[in-house]
C-alpha cells in the first residue's frame, strides 16, 4: 500500500532536488530564474464543493472568507463564475478539459471524459516546458487525473497528506499504476465497503467486513471526536482533518516552486464538501442568518424545513471557516516564503452547493444558482492592487486563459475564451452552459438533461427528459432577481423564444456526433 | 516430518474440494449478482472492454479470497483435534464457510455505509456470528440427515469450480494483457 504524508513528501522532495532544498530560504523569486524561461509557476487551488453564494470576498453576510478577502486584494475576482457542470465529474473536467461536459462526456457520477478526447486537457496543452503535478482528494477528479497520467509528471496519490486515518484502501494509493482507472472501480468502488458507489452494498462479503472492521476500529473516539463534535472530515473512503491537508497542500506548493524549471499545479482539495464537519472552533461562530423560503422543485426528492436549511447553512458556513482559516495559513506561507512572487495563484471551486427548494447538497438535477455559481480568484505574479469582474466567466475560460499566460497557443477547439484582466475581452453577448446529466448515457444523445443557459443577466434553464417534467424552460433576469424567484419565460416571450432557439441549437449540435 | 504431521492433520484433497466450491459458489456468485446490480450504472460511461476489465479484477480477487477461507478452514484443521473439523470437513468446513459468507452478505445489506457501528458492537456481532457458525457446525455433523443432503450440496456444487476456474484464468490472462 503506497501512501505518502508529509513527510514522505519532504524525502521525495530532497530525492529529486536536493540542490533546489539547500537554497529553500532564500528568496522564491532567485530561485525562480534559474528556470532560464520567462514562464511563471502556475497553482490551482479548487475547494470542492465551495459555492461562491456562501463566500464574504462576494458579499455574502457571513463573514465566512476573511482570508480569500485578504488574498482578494492582491488578485483579479471574478464576481459571475460559473461551473458547466453541477457535480465534481463535470464541474472539474470542464476546468482540466476546457470542454463543456456535452462535449466532454464527463457526464456522469465517477465518468470519464470521452477516451479519444483525454489528450484535449491542461497537463498536455501546457507541455513538457512545465513540471506538472497534480493532486485530488476527490476520487472522481482523481480519475480523471488517471485519464491524463501520460502527461502528468508526478501524480500524487489521494490519500497523500492524511495523517489520521491508518486504513487506506488497498488501491488508492495506486493512482500512476497502469490500469489505475479500472483498478480504481474495482478494487477502490465494487469491492470494499466504503466509496461513493450507486448501491449501498459491497462486490465481496469478506473485504466489505475487513474493511468496515477497519473503518470502525478507526471511529473509536479519541482526541479527535472532542475537537470534530459531528465527526471527522470524510471524503468517503477516508477521514482526514483540514489542517493537515492544508499544510501538507502548502508544503507541497513550497517545494515545488523551488524547483529549477516552471511548475503547473493542480490541487484538488475535498472540502468544504459534505459531511459538513468543522472543528469545535468554527461551530456557532456567526449570527443567525434568515433564508428566503423558496417554492418545493418537482424533481426535489427531500422535504426539508426552513429550519432544517439554517441548520445547513450553518454547518456549511462553519466549514467554510474552518478551511478559509487554514487557507489562510498556506497563503502565510507562501507568501513569506516569496512563491507568489512568480507564479499564477488560482482559486476556484469545481461547483457550488444547493439548500433550497427541496434540496440539498448537489446530487441533484437542478442547477440553480449557488450550486453552480462558484468562486475564481487570480493573483498573478506579484499580485498587490485588486481588480473585480462582473460579467459572467465559465470554468472552460481557465484552459485558454492558463495556455495564454503559459504563452502556448489556445487550441481551436477550446469552448472557452481568453478571462478578461488576462487578455480577454468583456464579452456580455457570449452565452455560458452548465449541464447536468448525470443519469444520460454519456455515448448518447442528451436525452434526460438539465442545461442552464447565461447570457449577461438572464439565465434560461431547460428539462429534458425527466418523468412528467419534460421541455420545462424557467428563465430569469439575474440582475434584478438573483434569487431566481420569479420565473420571465412566459412573462418576456421574445427573449425567451430567443434564448431558447440558441440553447437548443447548441443543444442539437452538440448532440450530432451521438446521433447515429 | 513436518510433511507427515500436515499431512496428518490437513484435510484429505477429496475432502477439500467440495468445501471450496462452496465457498467459491458463494464468493463468485455474490460477486456476479452484485456486478450485474452496478452494471446499468458501468454502462453509462464505461465500454465494454472497460467492463470486462473491471470483471477480470473481481474475478481474480474472489479467486484470492475463496483461497484465503480455505487455508482458514485448513489451518484450523491442522490447529483443532481431527475429531472437531477434519473428520468431518465437508459438511463441517461447508457450513461455517456458508454461515460466515452468508453473515457478510446479511451484514452488508443491513448496515448503513455512510456512519459505521462502533468498534464493540462489530466485535459482538462478529463473535454471535461465530459462535453460531460453530454451533451449526457441530449440529449438522450429528443429524444423519443434513450430513448426506451437505454432502451432496458440496459435491453438486463442484460443477460451479468447472465455470468459474476457466472465468478465473480468463481474468488473469485480461489483467495481464492489460498491465502489460
Amino acid at each position: 500500500m503506497v501512501r505518502i504524508t508529509r513527510r514522505d513528501f519532504l524525502k521525495w522532495a530532497a530525492t529529486f532536488s536536493a540542490g533546489t532544498i539547500l537554497s529553500g530560504a532564500q528568496p522564491a523569486a532567485r530561485l525562480l530564474s534559474k528556470h532560464g524561461t520567462n514562464k511563471p509557476n502556475i497553482f490551482i487551488l479548487l475547494f470542492d464543493a465551495m459555492s461562491a453564494r456562501h463566500l464574504s470576498v462576494y458579499g455574502y453576510p457571513r463573514r465566512t472568507t476573511p482570508n480569500l478577502e485578504r488574498f482578494a486584494q492582491r488578485a483579479v475576482v471574478y464576481h459571475s463564475h460559473y461551473s458547466n457542470g453541477n457535480f465534481t465529474t463535470s464541474g472539474t473536467a470542464s476546468i482540466l478539459s476546457g470542454m463543456v461536459p456535452w462535449s466532454s462526456r464527463a457526464i456522469n457520477p465517477g465518468g470519464l471524459i470521452k477516451r479519444d478526447l483525454a489528450g484535449r486537457n491542461i497537463f498536455s496543452l501546457i507541455g513538457n516546458e512545465y513540471y506538472r503535478a497534480a493532486y485530488s482528494q476527490n476520487l472522481w477528479a482523481d480519475l480523471l487525473l488517471r485519464q491524463f497520467n501520460a502527461d502528468i509528471d508526478y501524480h500524487f496519490p489521494p490519500s497523500a497528506f492524511k495523517d489520521i486515518d491508518t486504513s487506506a484502501n488497498l488501491f488508492l494509493g495506486k493512482a500512476a499504476s497502469p490500469d489505475s482507472i479500472m483498478t480504481f472501480y474495482a478494487f477502490d468502488q465494487f469491492l470494499p465497503f466504503r466509496g461513493i458507489k450507486p448501491y449501498n452494498w459491497s462486490g465481496s462479503p469478506s473485504i466489505a467486513y475487513i474493511d468496515n472492521f477497519l473503518r470502525s476500529a478507526q471511529k473509536t473516539p479519541g482526541p479527535k471526536s472532542v475537537e470534530y463534535p459531528f465527526g471527522l472530515p470524510f471524503n468517503g473512503w477516508y477521514d482526514f482533518d483540514i489542517p493537515t491537508v492544508l499544510a501538507g497542500v502548502s508544503d507541497l506548493i513550497e517545494q515545488l516552486s523551488a524547483r529549477n524549471e516552471p511548475v503547473f499545479g493542480y490541487f484538488h482539495l475535498w472540502a468544504p464538501h459534505e459531511p459538513m464537519n468543522p472543528r469545535k472552533e468554527f461551530i456557532g461562530i456567526f449570527p443567525e442568518i434568515k433564508i428566503l423560503k423558496k417554492p418545493q422543485h418537482p424533481l426535489s426528492i427531500y422535504t426539508t424545513t426552513s429550519q432544517e436549511y439554517i441548520q445547513l447553512y450553518d454547518r456549511y458556513d462553519s466549514y467554510i471557516a474552518e478551511v478559509d482559516h487554514e487557507f489562510g495559513k498556506l497563503l502565510d506561507k507562501l507568501e513569506s516564503a516569496g512563491a507568489l512572487e512568480n507564479a499564477y495563484f488560482i482559486v476556484t471551486a469545481d461547483h457550488g452547493q444547493l439548500f433550497e427548494r427541496g434540496e440539498e447538497y448537489h446530487q441533484t438535477p437542478l442547477v440553480y444558482d449557488p450550486i453552480i455559481h462558484i468562486p475564481l480568484l487570480i493573483s498573478p505574479p506579484g499580485g498587490a492592487t485588486r481588480r473585480d469582474i462582473f460579467i459572467p466567466t465559465s470554468a472552460v475560460d481557465l484552459l485558454p486563459t492558463l495556455l495564454n499566460i503559459a504563452g502556448r497557443p489556445v487550441p481551436k477547439w477550446a469552448e472557452g475564451g481568453l478571462l478578461p484582466g488576462f487578455g480577454g475581452q468583456q464579452d456580455v453577448s457570449r452565452s455560458i452552459f452548465t449541464i447536468e446529466a448525470k443519469d444520460n448515457s454519456a455515448f448518447k444523445p442528451l436525452t434526460e438533461a438539465t442545461i442552464s443557459m447565461i447570457k449577461g443577466n438572464l439565465k434560461l434553464i431547460y428539462y429534458q427528459g425527466y418523468q412528467n417534467y419534460d421541455r420545462i424552460f424557467e428563465l430569469y433576469d439575474l440582475g434584478n432577481d438573483l434569487e431566481e424567484m420569479h420565473n420571465l419565460y412566459k412573462k418576456d416571450v421574445s427573449t425567451a423564444s430567443q434564448l431558447k432557439s440558441e440553447l437548443l441549437n447548441a443543444l442539437f449540435f452538440a448532440d450530432q456526433p451521438f446521433n447515429r | 516430518m513436518i510433511w507427515r504431521f500436515l499431512n496428518n492433520r490437513l484435510p484429505k484433497f477429496q475432502s477439500l474440494v467440495p468445501v471450496y466450491a462452496v465457498i467459491v459458489f458463494m464468493v463468485y456468485t455474490w460477486t456476479i449478482y452484485a456486478f450485474i446490480r452496478f452494471l446499468p450504472y458501468w454502462l453509462n460511461f464505461l465500454n465494454v472492454s472497460e467492463i470486462l476489465a473491471i470483471f477480470s479484477y473481481a474475478m481474480l480477487s474472489d479467486c484470492l479470497e475463496s483461497l484465503g477461507i480455505l487455508f482458514l478452514l485448513s489451518v484450523s484443521c491442522v490447529i483443532l483435534p481431527a475429531g472437531f473439523l477434519r473428520n468431518t470437513f465437508v459438511v463441517r468446513g461447508s457450513v461455517i464457510a456458508t454461515c460466515l459468507l452468508g453473515a457478510g452478505i446479511v451484514y452488508m445489506a443491513t448496515i448503513p455505509k455512510t456512519s459505521p457501528p462502533p468498534l464493540i458492537s462489530y466485535i459482538l456481532w462478529s463473535l454471535a456470528v461465530l459462535a453460531a457458525a460453530i454451533f451449526l457446525a457441530f449440529a449438522a455433523a450429528k443429524i444423519r440427515f443434513v450430513v448426506s443432503a451437505m454432502e451432496w450440496l458440496s459435491n453438486s456444487m463442484i460443477i460451479f469450480l468447472y465455470i468459474y476456474i476457466p472465468i478465473t484464468a480468463l481474468s488473469l490472462l485480461n489483467v495481464i494483457f492489460r498491465n502489460l
